[in-house]
């Protein structure tokens, strides 16, 4: 003879206490009792360690939930203001403040402007339209903070003239002659317009610097290899450059340049 | 004044006279002992020795609800405490 009494009726464990008892004598209130109390605490029991683990779950999730936001909110950040660049323009403005402190002026102004377009338009697509480079939006202030960064770029001991990119024949003479000081070598080939259809035509240069010694001095290595691409625009010239992977046809160290030309027509062709 | 005498003489000879335990102790114990228990398995495990030892019980087991069988009452789901007959 035994008697069962359950703990946790609703529960998917059922406690049952088993009275078979050492003598055959019937059970009293009492110990009828006593086993319904036990069944009690003991389901009580097992509902609070439930509602713990489900807490600390929850808390959990919540944990990784909070990290990801943080992470995220970081990599947001990131994406507005890329660092490389602001670092090196503070580095300019700061060299400009002791030689030219007017135009050190200027560069921040428009430094600031620039940061303000980035700001006001982050949650765009990635690529700016070519009616706001050449409405002067922020091409000024672009152009004159990438010159201004052109102005102090040294390779080696090898200086490479100031470089004003307002043209895409510029940009290619600077190219040269970084390939020239840096055993880099040059090959161009158009790919054809954009997908927007705005009259710029995608030409892409691929440029193999020896950047692994010099990268530091090189400065236009470091400039072109910003990911920020409504920082980096240059007038109506616009960068993308990325690191080579190691194997590409390419090979060592190296950068792959996408340069972005008006279409003959467009305004302010220099294609 | 007879229920109160008779309760407080049966106490009296159940504890003197039969040592029957005070279950009512014996169940602050045991909400004393699973307080500190953390698991679900050490829980339904820590009754066990205390239980047997207050009821003189030969054997004390804990059984999942979803493995009971169909013959047993259908008490023991509305919570009550049901008696089984010889196995």
């Amino acid at each position: 003879m035994s008697f069962w009494s359950p703990y946790e009726p609703e529960g998917c464990h059922l406690g049952i206490g088993n009275l078979t008892r050492s003598c055959p004598a019937h059970p009293g209130q009492h110990e009828l009792d006593y086993l319904r109390s036990v069944a009690t605490q003991l389901g009580t029991r097992l509902d609070l360690l439930r509602l713990e683990q489900d807490m600390v779950d929850r808390q959990n999730r919540e944990a990784v939930l909070q990290q990801q936001v943080t992470e995220a909110r970081l990599r947001a950040l990131r994406a507005q203001i890329n660092p490389h660049f602001l670092f090196n323009l503070l580095n300019t403005i700061a060299s400009l403040i002791a030689t030219d402190p007017p135009r050190a002026e200027v560069m921040t102004v428009r430094l600031a402007r620039v940061f303000r377009h980035v700001l006001a338009n982050s949650s765009r697509q990635r690529w700016s339209r070519w009616s706001e480079r050449t409405s002067g939006a922020i091409s000024d202030s672009t152009a004159t903070a990438s010159e201004t960064r052109f102005l102090d770029i040294r390779y080696g001991a090898r200086s490479i003239a100031p470089a004003r990119d307002q043209s895409a024949g510029r940009v290619r003479q600077h190219v040269r002659k970084t390939r020239q000081g840096a055993r880099s070598s040059l090959r161009r080939r158009r790919v054809g317009c954009d997908q927007a259809g705005d009259g710029v035509q995608r030409i892409e240069q691929k440029v193999r610097v020896d950047l692994s010694a010099k990268r530091a001095e090189l400065g236009f290595g470091d400039l072109l290899l910003q990911d920020g691409f409504t920082i980096l625009a240059i007038h109506h010239i616009l960068f993308e450059a990325q690191e080579v992977e190691p194997g590409s046809e390419l090979g060592g160290d190296g950068a792959k340049i996408v340069e972005f030309v008006a279409d003959q027509g467009a305004p302010g062709s220099s294609g | 004044m007879f229920p109160a005498a008779d309760r407080a003489l049966g106490r009296f000879v159940d504890r003197r006279l039969f040592h029957a335990p005070d279950y009512r102790d014996a169940a602050r114990q045991l909400g004393d002992a699973v307080r500190s228990l953390y698991s679900e398995r050490d829980v339904t495990e820590a009754w066990k020795p205390l239980s047997a030892r207050h009821l003189a019980l030969r054997d004390v087991r804990s059984i999942p609800l979803s493995s009971l069988v169909a013959e047993w009452p259908a008490e023991i789901h509305e919570g009550q405490i049901v008696e089984l007959g010889p196995r």
